[in-house]
């Protein structure tokens, strides 16, 4: 069974990263496959959401925070002196577990990043509020609301808005730590939705606790334990027939 | 900590069932051969009457898969042990048939018919016999090995399946048999090769439940 592989967007070899002297990730090897999701499931503490930082290196805000290996995105070694952070961050977008709008209007919270960015024209502006809330699933509903208080919308909504604030700085890629953990199932689904149409355009990377996300919304699925990967694949092959036999424990539930 | 007790035993009474409907469907088939063999009549109707039972170990096994199914949403083994015995329940069912099937036909036939045809089809019935307990045996512990030997073995069926056709046809010709006997005879025979396939097809998805694979494809 093989499928023909997407260009790889992000290529990860030898990665560690140490908070101290403890060392959170061992030798992580994973190459991340353009405008597919890619999720990363294991029990808690296994290094995913740290992993997941690594790529926009949100890491670099901890203090002892140490890496080694080679974390390329297109090609380019983003932990090499000079790295232009920010732009890194605008091509690598996050999404967070908590939804986080700024408090201010809905409109103000999609523009405030590319005005960071330098554009001023209210028409581009305008236009760019209005892609990314319907490229969010999120235009119909507030449309006719723009200046109302983004605190104003519910969980759900606020995700999808966060979503949308994300997509304005046209990223290449979106990382989602857990997005769907503090909301109900109907704006899950949503989500989830919104996930497998974002994925067109974008390359999604998901941290999920819940595995049959995993199973219905990803293309591959790597399986973290203690620091490492223990099994990445296809999503179709690690939840029918996967290789290790920890894969297996954990998929089915045998340990936690 | 061994998680998910309710999917373990769910799983648990699951395969428990499964179990005991294939012994039963085995029994019943055993006995149809023996009521075939002796033309006891008695015996065959009482593998008759005992279909009704084969049957509801169907039904109620389906049911208790699909609530695996929807309650706990199975993955890896789990999923295909569940989804292995949905399919593979429909080919026990249809030994049971076999075997109450046989005791019909039986039962048009006298313990005096011409005995020619025995030596074939006895042999016909150890080896059938032999893969349905062999298929039993590979569900219990999910044994590819066994699994692959039951396979060969259908192969020895269906030549002896042809076998018996010819010597049958060449004892019509010859007018040495009873044609009322040779139609039911034929039809055992017939019922005989059925039995081997569909141990054959229960092999077929023990494999499936061991690697994903079902005659070669990988289903996933």
């Amino acid at each position: 069974m093989t499928t023909i592989e997407n260009k790889i967007i992000f290529d990860i070899k030898g990665l560690d990263l140490f908070y101290g002297e403890t060392q959170a990730l061992k030798q992580i090897d994973l190459p991340i496959y353009e405008k597919e999701v890619t999720a990363l499931i294991g029990p808690s503490g296994c290094g995913k959401s740290t992993f997941l930082r690594t790529l926009n290196r949100m890491n670099d805000l901890i203090p002892n925070c140490k890496i080694d290996g080679d974390v390329q995105y297109s090609d380019e070694n983003i932990y090499r002196n000079g790295m232009d952070i920010i732009g890194l961050r605008k091509r690598v977008g996050m999404v967070f577990q908590k939804p986080n709008p700024f408090p201010m209007s809905i409109y103000d919270n999609i523009t405030y990043g590319p005005k960071c960015q330098g554009i001023k024209d209210k028409q581009e502006l305008k236009e760019i509020v209005e892609s990314s809330l319907k490229q969010a699933a999120l235009w119909d509903e507030v449309k006719d609301r723009l200046k109302e208080s983004a605190l104003s919308l519910s969980g759900g909504q606020q995700q999808r808005l966060c979503i949308a604030r994300t997509i304005a700085m046209k990223p290449e890629v979106i990382l989602m730590d857990e997005p769907t953990s503090a909301l109900d199932p109907v704006a899950t689904a949503k989500i989830e939705d919104l996930v497998i149409e974002l994925k067109k355009e974008y390359t999604i990377i998901i941290v999920t606790h819940n595995m049959q996300q995993a199973a219905r919304i990803s293309d591959k699925t790597a399986f973290f334990l203690m620091g490492e990967v223990i099994e990445y694949g296809d999503t179709s092959h690690i939840f029918s027939t996967p290789d290790h036999k920890k894969t297996e424990e954990y998929i089915t539930g045998r340990f936690g | 900590m061994t998680l998910r007790q309710s999917l373990l035993q769910s799983i648990e009474a699951l395969k428990k069932e499964v179990t005991t409907m294939a012994d039963l469907a085995l029994a019943n088939l055993r006995e149809g051969l023996t009521a075939f063999k002796n033309g006891d009549h008695e015996l065959a109707k009482e593998v008759i009457r005992k279909d009704d039972e084969v049957d509801q170990y169907e039904e109620e096994i389906a049911k208790m898969a699909l609530k695996i199914i929807w309650k706990e949403q199975p993955v890896a083994s789990d999923l295909r042990l569940v989804t292995g015995i949905l399919k593979l329940i429909t080919d026990l069912e249809r030994i049971g048939d076999h075997a109450s099937d046989i005791a019909e036909m039986t039962l048009h036939l006298e313990e005096k018919r011409n005995k020619r045809m025995l030596p074939l089809t006895s042999k016909m019935a150890e080896i059938v016999e032999d893969m349905v307990l062999s298929s039993i045996q590979a569900l219990v512990k999910i044994d590819e090995k066994l699994a692959h030997q039951v396979i060969e073995r259908d192969d020895e069926v269906d030549d002896l399946f042809h076998q018996l056709i010819e010597k049958m046809t060449t004892e019509l010709k010859k007018e040495t048999i009873d044609p009322n006997d040779a139609i039911y005879i034929l039809m055992v025979g017939k019922y005989f090769e059925r039995v081997g396939d569909h141990a054959g097809n229960i092999a077929q998805w023990i494999i499936f439940m061991a690697s994903g694979t079902h005659k070669n494809t990988l289903l996933f």
